[in-house]
């Protein structure tokens, strides 16, 4: 399999739409969690389904990491460095750049 | 065969064995925190050291059960809570999510929680009563035995306070502790001078079905192990390529 095959394109995509929809679920939610618990304000109705539902997502995402670094042979403590990206706001942002372009340094 | 035991493999196994039984130890973890339904149980004074152990959370059996207490007040640790009524039960927010002030119907005032060193070490909170001016209230000094009902921490999913009160929470307690603190806080039953008594919140277990939080989050660790499943057979497999390729060709240098 090559870096440039149909199938590795997809599980690029995939990885690259799970690390923008959980790196912007993340900072939403906490957004939130800085409003309720640093200044106070009362938890919206939806903030507890909201957490519920980014612990679903985050699996995913480490799927959509998994899927990923077979392909680019990645070692085991890079992988797991890149699926904790996805637990720190803003980092999935970053670790997909990086990730970008190790795709086009590859390729 | 015995070249397929390569020690990729080995740590493969060793790896996917624990991540997999973590998942189900915290799904199991969640699975018991989702069940606070509980049959009426016997509402006996109890020993405190039996309805709160120490370092783990507050039994929801030991919830509104009496018990007694002896131990050294620490005066300068005191807490006092504003905006509160001595009627506990009437601050719980009766609709979810309601919005607006809700009339207390009642004189407002502070809530005095002291904390107790025990014989043990160990801190707790009491709520030693209501006073709407809580300047005039003697310092609790001395070694005391209080009789009172023990409550779950107010940031106890399930409950809500009118009028956005700060809450009386156990992370509040070990802030103001100087040693390790009990979960929950104790409500005095006993009359402390100056000071009018409070009626706990719960006064007895909390009885209720199943905490869909706590499920959910269940379901989230078997997602989880389910995942960690594929992924444990999907390096295994490519290991065992790998080891089978080397055994062909002699080369195992992908181990080192």
């Amino acid at each position: 399999m090559t870096l440039n095959s149909k199938d590795f394109a997809k599980q690029w995509m995939f990885y690259r739409i799970m690390a923008l929809v959980v790196g912007t679920v993340l900072v939403v939610l906490s957004l939130f969690l800085i409003s309720v618990r640093v200044i106070g304000n009362p938890e919206p109705a939806f903030y507890g389904a909201a957490w519920m539902a980014h612990g679903y997502l985050f699996p995913i995402y480490v799927v959509a990491t998994f899927m990923l670094s077979t392909k680019l042979k990645w070692s085991l403590p890079k992988t797991i460095l890149v699926m904790l990206a996805g637990t720190v706001p803003f980092m999935s942002f970053f670790t997909e750049r990086r990730v970008a372009k190790e795709v086009v340094d590859f390729s | 065969m015995i070249r397929h035991f390569t020690a990729r493999l080995i740590g493969t196994h060793l790896l996917g064995v624990f991540s997999l039984l973590t998942c189900l130890a915290l799904a199991n973890w969640q699975w018991d925190r989702a069940h606070v339904y509980l049959p009426k149980i016997e509402l006996a004074q109890k020993s405190f050291s039996e309805l709160s152990p120490l370092r783990d959370y507050l039994p929801i059996s030991s919830v509104g059960v009496s018990t007694q207490v002896t131990g050294t007040w620490q005066a300068s640790e005191r807490i006092v809570l504003p905006n509160r009524i001595a009627n506990g039960p009437g601050m719980v927010n009766a609709i979810s999510g309601q919005a607006g002030t809700v009339d207390f119907g009642g004189p407002i005032g502070f809530w005095i929680v002291d904390i107790l060193e025990l014989a043990d070490g160990s801190s707790l909170g009491v709520v030693r009563g209501f006073s709407e001016n809580p300047q005039v209230v003697p310092p609790a000094t001395g070694e005391q035995t209080i009789t009172g009902v023990m409550q779950p921490s107010e940031d106890v999913p399930g409950l809500e306070l009118a009028n956005g009160i700060s809450l009386l929470t156990t992370d509040l307690i070990v802030k103001n502790s100087r040693t390790i603190a009990h979960d929950g806080y104790l409500v005095a039953t006993s009359n402390s001078p100056g000071l009018i008594s409070v009626q706990p919140i719960f006064k007895e277990p909390p009885v209720q079905g199943l905490n869909w939080r706590n499920v959910a989050y269940t379901f989230n660790w078997i997602f989880f192990a389910v995942i960690v499943g594929f992924m444990w057979v999907r390096v295994a497999k490519d290991e065992l390529q790998y080891a089978q390729l080397a055994g062909i060709t002699g080369d195992l240098s992908h181990d080192t």
